[in-house]
């Protein structure tokens, strides 16, 4: 019976909740954090949609069109309005972002948050889509951010709403393992394609990568006289991606895998300028692991019983 | 707790289960699922549209060499080069992923195709486009304590010309 127990009492961890109340303003962090992020995104691309999307763009459409998935709605699905000569093209893609953006901001103010969610997600994909050439891993991550939003509980907490609904420690649960099961598929499967290979076990890509022309921040060169520092930061990068879901089982775990994911991102978004990419990651990380208390209560201690020859002695 | 809450809250559970699943399937690897196979063709569209698609190999299993492209365009005598006017880190990011895209054999020319129906369009004097690509060399580290530094190196040049001139196609290959 000791073996069911143990395994019991692992996966018990796995849904345990120190705080619940922490647990769904962690949740309403990452709504908020999330849609920052996308809407910030979106701003910074606005001004050369036309050509990242447009129809004789960087990329023309029929190449984007051949790379993206074919279900994916696109802007292409919107041609009959400058066929018929009703609206540019321009004014169409222009139109939806701005329906993209105030689908976002009702998104961070937490205002009928899973419908709007899925307008925002319905808008991301067709940009997506529209201009797949020239998409990276934060529009895959902010796909499945909109959409976790679109069904989990995450406008419980910092909302415009007056009466936001009761935070119910099922659903909380619920969300918060949702979003460490996903995040332990994101850091597992990219940790073991990067351990498959010599190079991220023996630091060469890590002095790869800080060695790209993108990281401007500072000249890595420096590194060359320090190898092992090159092979720690491989390992570090490797022990975080793939320990993630082992720090799931236990609380206190989770809380350094949960400093040591902010200091990865923190490390890619300065020296990559992978800013979106990085803060997406982080606002995933505040829901699945975020909203942990700050003081950890001590293992109540085992009351000592007065000692008997005391008392045998006063009594006397 | 009600029959109606209570059911609420398996069925909740079981969509993330096998939500959860098909996203542990979608990262698995090929071997595992066949794109062709019927099972696959009503799944993906699901997959696309929350994002259980998604792989992640984020700089896996091996950082790849930065690419650049340089576009010049022949007007009259003169080879004018042409930029791609993005502003902001964010689209200068993007068009990273789209210098990228010339590392796959099966896109690279569509891709230095479009970027020269780009130039094209941005000059009504083109006669001729070349589009060259670099690829960015880091030398490893123990060379580079020997003195080695990056450096850019030409991969290919695509050369195309409007329609009607010449037919597009691959002309040098250092």
């Amino acid at each position: 019976m000791r073996p069911i127990a143990n395994v019991r009492r692992v996966a018990s961890n796995l849904w345990a909740e120190p705080d619940i109340a922490r647990a769904a303003a962690a949740l309403s962090v990452f709504r908020i954090a999330l849609g920052l992020v996308v809407l910030w995104q979106a701003v910074m691309t606005a001004r050369d949609l036309q050509l990242l999307v447009g129809e004789f763009g960087l990329m023309q459409r029929p190449i984007n069109q051949a790379l993206a998935p074919p279900s994916l709605p696109t802007v292409a699905w919107f041609h009959k309005l400058w066929d018929l000569g009703l609206l540019s093209e321009r004014h169409v893609i222009y139109i939806l972002l701005a329906l993209y953006m105030i689908s976002l901001v009702y998104v961070i103010a937490g205002w009928r948050t899973k419908i709007f969610a899925g307008v925002a997600l319905f808008l991301h994909l067709l940009f997506k889509a529209s201009g797949f050439a020239s998409i990276y891993g934060a529009h895959e991550l902010a796909t499945n951010g909109l959409f976790f939003c679109m069904l989990l509980p995450v406008s419980t907490r910092y909302t415009l709403v007056r009466n936001a609904p009761a935070v119910d420690a099922f659903f909380v649960r619920v969300g918060r393992s949702v979003l460490r099961a996903y995040l332990s598929i994101v850091y597992v499967s990219s940790g073991i394609e990067k351990i498959s290979g010599p190079a991220w076990r023996d630091g060469s890509a890590m002095w790869n990568f800080l060695m790209r022309p993108e990281v401007t921040i500072i000249n890595f060169g420096w590194l060359n006289h320090v190898p092992w520092l090159v092979l720690i930061m491989g390992w570090f990068v490797l022990t975080v991606e793939i320990g993630y879901f082992f720090c799931l089982f236990s609380q206190r775990a989770r809380v350094a895998w949960f400093f040591g994911t902010l200091l990865l991102h923190l490390g890619i978004s300065l020296t990559f300028h992978l800013w979106a990419f990085s803060f997406i990651m982080m606002a995933l990380n505040c829901g699945a692991l975020g909203g942990f208390p700050m003081q950890w209560r001590r293992r109540p201690a085992v009351q000592a019983l007065p000692d008997p020859s005391l008392t045998v002695a006063k009594s006397s | 707790m009600d029959y109606k809450m209570a059911a609420k809250r398996r069925a909740v559970c079981a969509f993330w289960i096998i939500h959860i699943a098909l996203c542990v399937l979608f990262v698995a690897p090929d071997v595992l699922h066949t794109a062709q196979g019927p099972v696959w063709r009503v799944l993906r569209p699901y997959g696309v549209y929350t994002g259980a698609a998604s792989r992640y190999g984020f700089f896996a299993p091996n950082v790849p060499s930065a690419r650049r492209v340089r576009v010049r365009v022949l007007c009259g005598e003169k080879w004018i080069p042409v930029q791609a006017p993005l502003r902001g880190a964010e689209s200068e990011l993007r068009l990273t992923t789209i210098t990228s895209l010339l590392m796959y054999k099966e896109v690279e020319e569509s891709v230095a195709a479009s970027w020269a129906a780009y130039a094209f369009g941005k000059l009504d004097c083109g006669e001729a486009a070349l589009v060259e690509v670099d690829y960015y060399e880091v030398p490893p580290i123990q060379e580079y304590r020997r003195g080695a530094r990056p450096q850019w190196n030409l991969l290919r040049v695509f050369a195309f010309a409007p329609p009607g001139v010449i037919k597009p196609g691959e002309v040098s290959k250092p």
